[in-house]
């Protein structure tokens, strides 16, 4: 499943992340395969997808996040 | 003395201009960086006979730059890295949070650099529960670790302390961050090309691409994946948190304001209470100002030796610094309240809420903080645009900020807007203000329009991305909050100070120097209409020396071309000197149709009897004042936003453009206005 397709307040484990250009700006902010993932909470009108990993708390766009497959 | 040199940096919203002032106080001077507009901020502190030199560098988040901050911070990383410019960094993490803030210890301890520890923000993580082994860390990097937090100063003494400290044993260099295999592609290349750190060289590689063989996409991947596993494995052994003390009320909050209805109200209303004060707390403290400055001109002119040395103190400079400092009260309630967005961890959450909204018309949900401040003034808006990472979002951010209705706006629109609606109420709204607000709407819109037109025209060299960080809330420290005012209206005051300060100055020159009419104005005045009373001669002679002074010649000169949008040449000269600032606009008029008094409800009542010398009708017609009104809605005649634009673009291209789409369309539709209705 992507991130994308996630609902708010579901879990997941990173599976893969798929080969974009801010692959390596993804990585940086931990969100690499193996960790596990909180959805927070999404912005109205497809906005961006508020992440939790750990006691870190990100906010990616949805075009990213679908670039980021979840077990 | 010794003297000691040190960097501090770390990721953005860890507290670092925090601690920084922690530990210069006021010692410190904002810079710029040769050739780009990111500020540098230096400053000193003296610990135990030691003179210690601070450079404050941007926050960053990646060795692998995406944004103007980032590049001047890696540039600086490496090109110090291995000589003794620099004598140490001063790491500062977040103890709340502190993975990946590990992540880039690791990158730039890797690039050879001496290091100091600073985990900040314990006294949170300590009610978190969060436990931190300072001294397997310090084992761990082969780094000095301080815990402290910047904002209640705990750890700051022990900190300064640990700068001086000999450095530790370097571990020898493990590359953690290369697979075995890759290895000795890497210290064959470190060996050809003298470059005596392994890290540098293996940057150099994957930035620069240097060796066409290797595949450089996956060895930055890897990199990330391995030392992600070598952090979390350093993490494991020394960071415990207490279950039983962890609360994570951030994220419970979030749940609140980030909620898909409730977290827009929220914010309308934030904004709302934002609006209500910048206008509303200000204008106690504006009306003070203005009084002052014109009782400052009075009883120097009354003082000073009359001359035209005097006058020009007296009538060009003082009105002239008057004009900016009169926006003093609304910028610092403004940056009283961005400060308090940014400390608290708000602003974050606005940008997550306006993101998707913004990007529709080709920004980022960072461009909402900039176009809020445009309502105030379009100057602090456009230097605001710096935490934009893509070029071109913050290019179209700068392009449409000033067409947003700007306070300078405000007094225009008044007499306008009182020359064109009675003032009545209809059930108990005032028609007035439901035409101010028209006008308010009527910048929103056009600035969508411009900005979805610049999105198409506007080539994206890099990839729009958005990944942010959502901070910790946290109650707004005092010492900031008011260092974040000062420091941005100081610049303020600056930047658009001297522009406007100039501008009086030469228009007022323009204004009081003319041919020979100028010259014989008295004597004229005196002979043609010697019957009348003193006192109207007197104005007269203001007005028939307006009417041929060198402005006067410049607004005769262009009638031709405002004729057709329903102006005559004194409303000429009152656009041409609008270009030191809009709010001009009162004052010219009030001298133009020699008004003795610069109120708004006098300068109204007076144009509104007068007669256009072409056409014989009223003036200030129906047609007339709306097209004025569109005019200033949409022409770009401020120079201070004009030098902002090109300070921060460094681009004679987009500086003219952004002048020349304002003005043709405050032009083209103003024209269609007062040809319609006329």
């Amino acid at each position: 499943m992507r991130l994308s397709d996630c609902k708010t307040k579901k879990e997941g484990i990173i599976k893969e992340i798929l080969e974009s250009e801010f692959d390596n700006k993804m990585l940086e902010y931990g969100i690499v395969p193996g960790v596990k993932l909180i959805v927070v909470s999404r912005a109205a009108f497809g906005g961006p997808i508020y992440i939790a990993i750990g006691a870190q708390r990100i906010a990616i766009r949805k075009k990213e996040a679908t670039h980021i497959i979840l077990e | 003395m010794k003297k000691l040199k040190v960097a501090l940096i770390g990721n953005p919203n860890v507290g670092k201009t925090t601690l920084f002032n922690r530990l210069c106080g006021v010692n410190q001077k904002t810079g710029n960086y040769p050739g780009v507009t990111v500020d540098k901020k230096q400053g000193n502190f003296t610990h135990l006979s030691h003179s210690i030199d601070v450079i404050d560098l941007p926050g960053f988040d990646s060795i692998y730059p995406k944004s103007l901050d980032e590049e001047l911070v890696v540039d600086f990383l490496k090109e110090n890295s291995g000589n003794s410019d620099v004598d140490k960094l001063l790491f500062i993490a977040d103890g709340t949070n502190i993975k990946k803030n590990l992540y880039l210890l690791s990158q730039i301890k890797d690039l050879g650099y001496d290091i100091v520890l600073a985990i900040n923000m314990m006294d949170v993580a300590k009610r978190k529960g969060i436990l931190i082994d300072k001294e397997a860390i310090a084992e761990e990097f082969g780094v000095h670790v301080v815990k402290i937090s910047a904002r209640k100063g705990q750890g700051v003494d022990e900190l300064k302390s640990a700068i001086l400290l000999e450095s530790p044993e370097m571990k020898t260099d493990k590359l953690i961050y290369l697979k075995p295999e890759n290895h000795g592609v890497l210290m064959n290349y470190v060996k050809e090309c003298v470059s005596e750190n392994p890290y540098k060289a293996f940057l150099n590689i994957t930035q620069e691409n240097r060796i066409p063989e290797i595949n450089v996409k996956k060895w930055k991947t890897e990199e990330a994946i391995l030392r992600y596993q070598y952090v979390r494995k350093i993490i494991d052994k020394t960071i415990k948190i207490d279950k039983s003390l962890a609360s994570d009320a951030t994220t419970r909050i979030d749940r609140i304001l980030l909620h898909k209805v409730f977290g827009y109200v929220i914010f309308m209303f934030v904004l709302l209470v934002i609006f209500q004060s910048v206008f509303s707390l200000s204008a106690y403290p504006m009306d003070l100002i203005d009084q002052f400055f014109s009782w400052l001109s009075g009883t120097l002119s009354s003082t000073l030796p009359p001359g035209s040395f005097s006058d020009l103190i007296t009538q060009g400079l003082i009105p002239g610094i008057g004009g900016v400092i009169i926006f003093v009260p609304q910028i610092v309630i403004l940056f009283l309240f961005f400060a308090l967005l940014d400390e608290s961890g708000y602003m974050n959450r606005i940008i997550f809420l306006m993101d998707r909204l913004m990007q529709k018309v080709g920004m980022s949900g960072k461009s909402v903080i900039p176009l809020i401040s445009s309502f105030a003034c379009a100057v602090p808006a456009i230097m605001a645009t710096r935490t934009i990472e893509n070029k071109r979002e913050r290019l179209i951010t700068i392009m449409v900020a000033p067409l947003l209705t700007c306070s300078a706006r405000l007094p225009v629109y008044t007499i306008l807007i009182g020359l064109l609606v009675p003032d009545q109420f209809y059930y108990g709204i005032s028609l007035q203000a439901l035409v101010l607000l028209a006008m308010y709407l009527l910048g929103i819109f056009t600035s969508a329009i411009a900005a979805l037109v610049f999105k198409y025209i506007i080539k994206n060299k890099y990839k729009s991305f958005f990944i942010t960080e959502m901070p910790s809330y946290l109650v707004p420290s005092f010492k900031n909050v008011m260092l974040t005012i000062w420091e941005n209206t100081k610049s303020f005051v600056w930047s658009a100070g001297k522009i406007i300060v100039a501008a009086s100055i030469i228009l007022y020159v323009l204004a009081t120097n003319g041919g020979e009419k100028f010259d014989k104005a008295e004597t004229h005045i005196m002979t043609e209409f010697a019957q009348l009373p003193d006192s109207k001669k007197d104005a007269m002679v203001s007005t028939y020396q307006l009417e041929n002074s060198y402005l006067g010649n410049l607004g005769k000169t262009i009638e031709p071309a405002i004729i057709p949008l329903g102006y005559d040449w004194k409303i000429g000269i009152a656009l041409i000197s609008s270009i030191a600032a809009r709010e001009v606009f009162v004052g010219t008029m009030a001298i133009i149709y020699n008004i003795d008094s610069d109120e708004e409800m006098k300068i109204t009542q007076r144009l509104d009897s007068e007669i256009n010398a072409n056409t014989g009708e009223r003036t200030f017609n129906f047609a007339t004042c709306i097209s004025l009104l569109l005019f200033y809605a949409f022409s770009l005649q401020c120079m201070s936003t004009i030098a902002v634009t090109y300070k921060e673009t460094k681009s004679f291209k987009w500086t003219s453009v952004q002048f020349l789409y304002m003005t043709i369309l405050a032009y083209v539709v103003s024209l269609i206005a007062y040809q319609m209705l006329s």
